[in-house]
This record gives C-alpha cells, structure tokens and sequence, in this order.
C-alpha cells in the first residue's frame, strides 16, 4: 500500500447577492481520486448584508448524483472581519474518483442576502502517488 | 493523524489565496491562522496582479507568517509598491526566510499586510503559495 500525500483546492468565491439557488463552482474534474479532509473559509473581502445567512455546500457528483461533501452556513458575523476562518462540516461523501464533479453550492433554503463578501475555500484532501496510463 | 511516510522523493503543490488589497494603513489579515495539518516546507512565495493598484505612492508590506502555540514566525515578506501591481498579471516574488519555511502538522499560517505604509486604492492579487511535502502514512 502506497503512502498518502496532502494537498490543496483553492477557490475565490463571491458570496452571492440575493437569494436565489448559486454556484461558486459548477462541476470542477480535478481528475484523480482523492479524499477531502477539511474544508474551511477566510473571508477575504468583509461581509456585509443585515442578518445575512447563506449554506454553502460543497458537492460532489458522480454521473448525475450530488452527494454534499461539507457544508455550513455562513452567517454576517462569519465574515465581518477579513481573514476570519469559517469551518464546514464534513459530510459522507468524502471520496473523489477520476470523473467525479465538484461543484460549491449556495441554496436558496434559509437565505438572507448577503450584499458583499468574497471568501477563499481551503479544501484539504489526501490523495495517494500517481502513475500516468501509457507513459 | 498525518505522518509523513518513509518514501524517496518529494511531492510539490500550491496553495492559491486571493487578496483584495486593503484601504487605508492598518495591519489586515486576509488568511488568519489557517492549519493545512500536513508536514511542508514554503519554496517559493509570489504574487499575481488580478486588479492593477491604484494609489498615489501605495506601499504595503506583504507577509506569510507561521503561527507555532502563540509565536509568530515571518517566512515570506515583501513590500508590494504600486510599480508592482501597476500591470494585471504583473508577477512579484515574495523573498522567504529558508530558515523558517517548515511547517509541522499543528502549525498555523497567516496572510496579512503589517501596518504603516501607503495605503493602496484599488486592486487585487493572487497569492501562491508553492511548497513541497513527502507522501504521508495516516
């Protein structure tokens, strides 16, 4: 059995304004198998938006299935100051095969708009070493 | 429990932080005490203009900091003048100390800008952060 190695997804997503269904990233192949570990925010840009309060999920889809990877609500007070971390609970569906999606999911559900905010999405994953087919 | 692994070699990666350059000259922290939880050492620090900066004389000090308990710990810094960010894609390489570039699993790692300075207007970087690790045993 081969050791595992860590590494990282980072994404830059605006905090949506309104509060209609969005998406920070719409069916990502990173196109090799990997486990998600944690996966935390820092708000980059301060939020703003009385009483604003968004879930944003992480999402992985296999064929057509989504299955939420982690999730959290972000509330007003999760992002007023910038570089605030905000940690996601980690679902079931930790595991990404080759052609597995991943999409960052805002639903509509609960939502209070927020009218500003940009957050960086740290995506912690362990991955085993890899070997390219045919070379 | 992330170990690394007794295996030859080296595995490089990034990590990749948006920054929105601050108004005025306080000290912001755009990442605070992030644990990646995992053994690595910072190569290389650089930064990449997304939004050209604007500001009459702007001139803040960058700085990736290691967090170890409650000490503090510079591993990169620099100081992002508006020459550097006057062109979008423009690249500016932020010099680390090799001395303090190990981070162990419990280590924390900020982003921040110190305070003092001229304060930039507008603008925005990408921060990448690229390091290399040893595969792990869990």
């Amino acid at each position: 059995m081969s050791a595992w190695v860590k590494g990282e997804l980072n994404f830059a997503i605006t905090l949506p304004g309104g509060t209609s269904d969005a998406e920070g990233v719409t069916d990502h192949v990173p196109g090799f198998p990997f486990i998600v570990e944690s996966v935390k925010a820092y708000f980059t840009v301060a939020a703003t938006g009385t009483s604003a309060t968004r879930v944003c999920n992480v999402v992985r889809t296999n064929v057509s299935t989504d299955a939420t990877v982690a999730t959290a609500t972000i509330a007003l007070a999760d992002g007023d100051t910038l570089g605030e971390e905000k940690a996601f609970t980690i679902g079931g569906a930790t595991e990404f095969y080759e052609t597995s999606k991943l999409s960052v999911m805002f639903p509509t559900a609960g939502a209070v708009a927020f009218t500003a905010g940009v957050i960086n999405l740290c995506i912690v994953y362990r991955t085993r070493v890899q070997e390219i087919v045919g070379s | 429990m992330p170990r690394e692994a007794n295996s030859p070699g080296w595995i490089r990666g990034q990590f990749n932080f948006y920054v929105l350059l601050p108004t005025g000259t306080g000290a912001v922290e755009f990442v605070t005490d992030h644990v990646p939880g995992f053994k690595f050492y910072v190569e290389s620090v650089k930064a990449y203009v997304i939004v050209a900066g604007t500001g009459s004389g702007a001139s803040r000090t960058l700085r990736l900091i290691k967090t170890v308990g409650t000490t503090d710990t510079t591993v990169a810094t620099t100081t992002l003048l508006l020459a550097d960010t006057d062109t979008v894609g423009k690249e500016k390489v932020v010099a680390v100390t090799p001395a303090n570039a190990e981070f162990l699993d419990s280590h924390k790692l900020t982003l921040d800008v110190a305070s003092g300075g001229t304060q930039f207007t507008a603008g925005s970087i990408n921060v990448c952060v690229q390091y290399r690790t040893r595969a792990q045993q869990l």
